[in-house]
């Protein structure tokens, strides 16, 4: 069973057309890698895929349940959501918003409403999986890309999302850093995950894709 | 315009933070209401950016620079009770964390700032703009809106200053606080405000608010039609009537107490010209050590001379490892 | 257009104190119990009647500063000229209109309260004393917003600055920065804080972000508080000692 299904996709901004008629299923425990060029439609599809917009017509399914706007905006069905899905901004400048890296990863937890000890145990671990226990107290706006990078995984992963989405993630990163992205997307590969990359990276794709999903300039999936 | 502490009264602060409580209170049922997805990051956003724009010296004619307060701006853009409460935050940390602005009178200087500004800025927009919202015509009363909204803001904070002198007074008739009445200090404080910095949050608004209506239509357009209902506009301009009074309420009430404690203590059958010639003699009378040791006040002048030593020794050494680093 | 490179000196201090930042840096004292003596300090002081009071306190907090590292010292003084300077001149036409004890009292004040928040923010980091409010649930939600104001003014902070030199780079003549645009930058401040607003809210809505908060860091109870407790009563015994001498 295909853990998210998109059905004639349309989304208009502005009565510009972004995404047409887009038919796809994802399953689980598999890696996409999204490619297409600038403009294609690929940051659309992920806001959408993360109810931060919603289509203009045909129907998102997650789990077999369909994503409204409607359904958003009751605070519980949102939680729940949110809760399924871990995103990764292209600019983790945007995602950080704590005052320490410790309070960041713990952010996300407490809003699940975990207990004291759990959220404590999950900061730790994840702190010491991404190498960031130097950095604990430190306010994350003023990490170098590599280590906010780690710091919004972290933040995400720690919630323990059955799907990953990563916009554009080699972006702002030097070449160690995109090497290490990479073999640490590999890594979490392995777990019983559905993870999306969107990427014009074709080095990316070949090491990490599954599946490969073309987009075109007419904002279609080929 | 940020007040420093002990220029007013705890008393008058008192009367001022009271007085913002149900403001608050208000304003964070009403943000709740309007802006309800992002209003936390929004909050933060615009109380950085009134910060910020504080800290810009906009030239003007004449070859001087003045800062505005950007108040009334973030009134007609997030309406008036976002801007009552992110004015209220960048106060807040500039209180606790940049000095600025007292801590006691952080009530005063939220009811100045964060509530008389926006508020009577953006009440004025609204009556000059009607209902017709052309670009001209929004701009020209969002700068009257925000010319008037600064300098209502000074003018309470004038007389803030001014009622000081005439409240709260010591046993020898010294002025406790500000020592200007209302005849000093309204000139004073107007003078510059219709002047400078007026002409300061003008230039700001209005530049601002066309650039921004001018780049971008679809993200201001969440100034919701925020319009007052009537019962809270009463209760608002009642709450400006009735501060004043509460001023006078909090300042009798100290005085009466501070009668009945005098005659407690005995002090109060000082003979006058006994305390005339202390008031003449030294400019500090109280800082005789009146019920302490009197080996007291040698102790503390010593430890203030011991601290003042450190501080000047290790500001020294602190030059002079710079120098030698620079060698 | 000119920036006041206030903003940024002040931007720059903090950024400077959070490099340093220890990874197992705990404060010994709860913020929280930090702030609430030094708000209270405040207090006594201006409602003391007396400058014995206020004159212990400054000696005090002397003696707290000159046991800093001397940067801080310097630091602190120089926060401390400009108010203290301020008020002096402000206060001085009071001696000849018959108030002449009024203007060594508030200058003294203002002295002591500047410099009792200046030493403060010595001590504790602003991560810290914003964390002062998270003792209470009812207020927690303000040490988000508190932390978040502060992460927006350094990040605009920076961005403006860049845009204000973009701009004299691009400008040539000596008077160009007079008609340099005014609205641009300050707009395009502006619209850059609008698009952070909403990226942030979206971010924080896609970690489940339901209107509550909790900070993460915490701080048992320990024998530093208690002897801090115990400072500020002795603090609070010798204010009462003081007014009743009067």
């Amino acid at each position: 069973m295909s853990m998210i299904r998109l059905e004639h996709l349309n989304y208009h901004y502005h009565q510009i057309p972004a995404l047409c008629d887009i038919t796809y299923d994802f399953e689980q425990g598999k890696c996409y890698c999204i490619q297409g060029p600038n403009g294609c439609g690929k940051s659309t599809l992920f806001r959408i895929l993360n109810g931060l917009a919603f289509p203009t017509s045909g129907k998102y399914l997650l789990d077999g349940t369909e994503i409204t706007e409607k359904k958003m905006k009751r605070p519980d069905f949102a939680k729940a959501f949110h809760g399924k899905i871990g995103y990764v901004f292209q600019n983790p400048e945007v995602q950080l918003f704590c005052k320490t890296v410790e309070d960041e990863i713990a952010f996300g937890l407490f809003q699940l409403g975990l207990s004291e000890e759990e959220v404590r145990a999950r900061v730790e671990k994840y702190l010491k999986m991404l190498n960031l226990e130097a950095l604990r107290k430190r306010a994350p706006y003023h990490l170098s890309g590599g280590e906010k990078k780690r710091v919004a995984l972290g933040a995400v992963l720690a919630m323990d999302p059955p799907v990953l989405m990563f916009d554009e993630p080699m972006s702002g990163l030097d070449e160690d850093g995109q090497k290490w992205v990479i073999s640490f997307i590999k890594s979490l590969k392995s777990t019983d995950r559905l993870i999306l990359i969107s990427t014009h990276y074709r080095e990316v794709a070949d090491e990490l894709a599954d599946v490969r999903v073309v987009m075109n300039k007419a904002h279609q999936i080929i | 315009m940020h007040i420093p502490d002990n220029y007013l009264s705890p008393q008058t602060c008192g009367v001022m933070a009271a007085a913002m409580v149900p403001v608050w209170a208000v304003s964070v049922h009403k943000v709740k209401k309007e802006l309800p997805k992002d209003k936390i990051p929004a909050m933060g956003v615009a109380a950085a950016f009134s910060f910020l724009a504080m800290m810009f010296n906009i030239p003007m004619p004449g070859g001087t620079t003045g800062h505005a307060v950007g108040g009334t701006l973030i009134a007609v853009i997030l309406g008036p009770y976002a801007a009552c409460l992110s004015m209220s935050i960048a106060l807040l940390l500039q209180a606790l964390i940049f000095g600025d602005g007292g801590i006691l009178s952080f009530g005063a200087n939220c009811f100045n700032m964060a509530f008389v500004l926006p508020f009577v800025g953006y009440g004025l927009y609204r009556i000059l703009l009607r209902k017709k919202t052309s670009g001209r015509r929004e701009l020209i009363s969002a700068g009257i809106g925000s010319y008037v909204g600064i300098n209502a803001a000074a003018f309470c904070a004038a007389v803030e200053f001014g009622i000081q002198p005439m409240l709260f007074r010591d046993t020898s008739g010294n002025a406790l606080y500000c020592p200007y009445g209302l005849n000093v200090s309204v000139p004073v404080m107007m003078l510059g405000h219709l002047t400078v910095f007026g002409l300061a949050e003008v230039i700001f608004t209005v530049a601002v608010l066309a650039f921004v209506r001018r780049t971008a239509l679809e993200t201001t357009a969440v100034s919701t039609d925020a319009a007052t209902p009537l019962p809270l506009k009463i209760f608002l301009m009642l709450l400006i009537a009735a501060t004043p009074l509460g001023l006078l309420a909090a300042g009798t009430a100290w005085g009466e107490w501070d009668k009945a404690e005098i005659a407690k203590t005995g002090i109060g059958y000082t003979p006058k010209g006994m305390a005339k010639g202390l008031t003449y003699r030294a400019l500090m009378p109280d800082y005789s050590l009146k019920g302490l040791p009197a080996g007291f006040g040698y102790i503390l002048s010593a430890l203030i001379g011991t601290a003042l030593l450190i501080i000047v020794f290790k500001l020294l050494w602190r030059n002079k490892g710079e120098d030698e680093e620079l060698q | 257009m000119k920036l006041n490179l206030k903003i940024l000196k002040m931007t720059g201090h903090l950024l400077s104190r959070d490099m340093e930042r220890q990874p197992d840096r705990n404060p010994r004292v709860l913020p929280a119990l930090r702030v609430g003596a030094a708000v209270l300090c405040i207090l006594l002081c201006a409602i003391s009647r007396n400058a014995v009071f206020v004159i212990t306190i400054i000696t005090v907090e002397l003696f707290r500063l000159a046991m800093r590292p001397p940067d801080d010292i310097a630091h602190v003084l120089k926060a401390l000229i400009l108010p203290v300077i301020f008020t002096f001149l402000i206060m001085l036409p009071a001696v000849f209109f018959g108030h002449p004890k009024t203007m060594l009292t508030v200058t003294l004040k203002v002295l002591e309260s500047v410099m009792i928040i200046a030493v403060l923010n010595c001590v504790l980091d602003w991560q810290d004393v914003t964390q002062a409010f998270g003792v209470s649930e009812n207020l927690s939600m303000l040490v988000l917003i508190l932390d978040m104001t502060m992460r927006f003014l350094m990040i605009l902070g920076d961005y403006s600055n860049q845009l204000l030199e973009a701009v004299t780079l691009r400008s040539v003549g000596k008077d160009s920065w007079k008609h340099a645009k005014v609205d641009g930058i300050l707009g395009t401040t502006f619209m850059k804080s609008r698009q952070m607003a909403e990226a942030t809210s979206e971010a924080m809505a896609c970690r489940c972000f339901d209107g509550r908060y909790r900070c993460y860091e915490s701080h048992r109870f320990s024998g530093y508080d208690l002897l801090y407790l115990g400072v500020a009563a002795i603090m609070v015994l010798f204010f009462v000692k003081t007014q009743k001498g009067v």
